[in-house]
């Protein structure tokens, strides 16, 4: 026998996700409602392509079909799915990393070889696409804290805590990663690609 | 960033960061307010911060939207069915409907979530009664949730009969190219190589979703196939019985006369094609609106395209490698993959001294994927 269906528009997160513990589906409907645009933003700003982003939105929330049973009502249910999205977005990246260093092999060799070989476009850029490409040379360790606290608007503590690390080290990232986009978007100039 | 430090520089980020408590906070505005440096370090941090949150990123459509939330839910779904696993869901039987060409097989739809006929009607929106048979090889399921009735197509032919549905029911067919909606019907529907074939209604009406097209309904007595040719006929009104000849129009057969086209080395059909002409063994061919590679041999699977792509880029045979990457985007032209191969394309013809060429698919690139993986490389080849 199925369970009636109510509208869950007017739950509390954390109910919900007792709710998606318990197999609602149509719970899970609703926090995807909810923050569907939030996990999606996260993605796209540490680095998911936006051909991955559909597939990465889906990963994050069937996940939570699992890790809804260990949720802690006492935080706050966006930044644990924001977490729990940084870990997708993790994963993502591994199983990237081996056709994006081919690529990367590839397109080196182009460079070298290539009669279309220019100087680097990058010194003229301005405005937004240096800010986005100074974003994208963070490291992975930085840009994830730094889009979690300053983009996302997260808690340093809920960040250390979605991300697994000391919040000491969330404080240190951060600042090394504003000062790695101030030197970019002051000066003018590139950082160091990591 | 200042230069010159002042011992209290560093609060300025804790205070952006929230980690001064009230009357560490107080003290160090209290020192801002009469301090040059510390006031420049709080402003730029600021700064910083309205830059970066200001910064664009991928929107989704409604329509878009609304598929990713059904598409999370069946696959919700499908998990929670799995854990279950030794628990069988019937489908209701209400009106049988068997008319597949080799024969029905009513399929026991495992994991589907639909209640019996004596389900409690307590909800809010009861869900349809429908009833579903496949043929034999077909891979489908059936779920429902609420209000809403969902079969998912993957391959094969299913027979469909859907009773009528009250205010807020909703019966969908997902197919891997789109989705069809019925309105209390019987209707047939094929998918062949993850697209829709041919969708045949004998009663009532269905609207048809597929990607990238406007909406079609078709009524009873009508049916709808992808055109082998560039014919822009209507769907046709036929007697049940007869063959299935109806032409689709000119939306619908866009995309795969392309493909039909190609394989004929039609260049009408191609010129509108966003896809350059593949590299012939001469370099300096310039882009694009002429032929392009031919389609799919039956045996050829998409993938394997791009891994034989992939396999001839390594190798150096770079005319090869780009002829494969372009059927490939032709087959699968919203793949992942297409936006890697359509970067190749433009590495490859710098690698066989095709600037022009190279430059042409660079900026193709760019234009396609503005926040591209490989945007910053795209834009060397694009030159200024």
């Amino acid at each position: 026998m199925r369970p009636a269906i109510r509208s869950h528009d007017l739950s509390a997160d954390s109910d919900l996700v007792a709710r998606i513990a318990n197999g609602d589906i149509a719970s899970l409907g609703s926090l995807f409602d909810r923050y569907q645009a939030d996990v999606r933003r996260l993605a796209a700003r540490l680095g998911v392509p936006p051909a991955d982003l559909d597939d990465l939105v889906q990963q994050t929330f069937l996940e939570l079909l699992r890790a809804a049973r260990r949720f802690d009502r006492s935080r706050p249910v966006r930044t644990w799915l924001l977490g729990i999205a940084v870990i997708m977005v993790r994963r993502h990246r591994r199983r990237l990393a081996r056709w994006a260093d081919r690529l990367a092999a590839w397109t080196r060799e182009s460079a070298s070889t290539s009669a279309t070989t220019e100087a680097d476009a990058i010194d003229t850029e301005v405005g937004v696409r240096r800010a986005l490409r100074a974003i994208d040379r963070l490291s992975h360790k930085k840009r994830e804290v730094f889009v979690m606290v300053t983009l996302e608007n997260c808690s340093g503590p809920e960040a250390a805590r979605s991300l697994g690390i000391p919040l000491a080290t969330v404080w240190t990232r951060l600042h090394h990663a504003r000062r790695e986009l101030r030197r970019v978007l002051e000066d003018g100039a590139e950082g160091e690609h990591k | 960033m200042t230069s010159v430090r002042c011992e209290w520089l560093w609060q300025a980020e804790a205070l952006e960061d929230g980690r001064l408590d009230d009357e560490e906070r107080v003290a160090f505005e209290q020192h801002a307010a009469v301090c040059p440096f510390c006031s420049a370090e709080v402003t730029q941090l600021a700064a910083l911060r309205r830059i970066v949150r200001a910064l664009p990123y991928p929107h989704v459509d409604d329509v878009a939207l609304r598929r990713s939330r059904s598409q999370l839910l069946y696959g919700a779904h499908a998990r929670l069915a799995e854990r279950r696993q030794a628990r069988r869901w019937r489908v209701p039987v209400g009106i049988a409907m068997f008319t597949a060409a080799a024969g029905a097989v009513v399929l026991l739809a495992r994991g589907a979530h639909v209640p019996s006929p004596a389900a409690p009607s307590t909800a809010v929106i009861e869900q349809p009664k429908f009833d579903v048979s496949g043929t034999d090889g077909s891979t489908w399921a059936a779920r429902a949730s609420g209000g809403t009735a969902r079969v998912r197509l993957s391959t094969g032919a299913v027979t469909v009969h859907v009773e009528h549905l009250g205010a807020g029911q909703r019966f969908l067919v997902d197919l891997p190219d789109g989705e069809l909606e019925v309105r209390g019907t019987r209707f047939r529907v094929v998918v062949t190589d993850d697209h829709t074939s041919h969708v045949e209604v004998t009663e009532g009406r269905v609207a048809l979703r597929l990607r990238g097209r406007g909406e079609r309904l078709l009524g009873a007595g009508q049916s709808w196939q992808p055109a082998p040719s560039p014919s822009t006929a209507p769907v046709e009104q036929r007697d049940l019985g007869a063959p299935v000849r109806a032409r689709a129009s000119h939306a619908h057969a866009h995309v795969t006369t392309r493909k039909a086209e190609a394989a004929r080395g039609d260049p009408a059909a191609v010129r509108s094609a966003p896809v350059a002409p593949a590299l012939e063994p001469r370099a300096g061919v310039s882009p694009p609106a002429v032929a392009a590679s031919p389609a799919l041999a039956p045996q050829e699977e998409p993938g394997d395209l791009f891994a034989a792509a992939v396999h001839a880029f390594e190798a150096r045979d770079y005319a090869d490698a780009d002829r494969l990457f372009v059927r490939f985007a032709l087959a699968r032209p919203r793949d992942a993959r297409a936006e890697d191969a359509l970067f190749l394309r433009a590495v490859a013809r710098a690698r066989v001294g095709d600037r022009q060429g190279a430059a042409a698919l660079a900026r193709e690139y760019l234009r396609r994927y503005p926040h591209g993986l490989r945007r910053l490389e795209a834009e060397r080849f694009a030159g200024p």
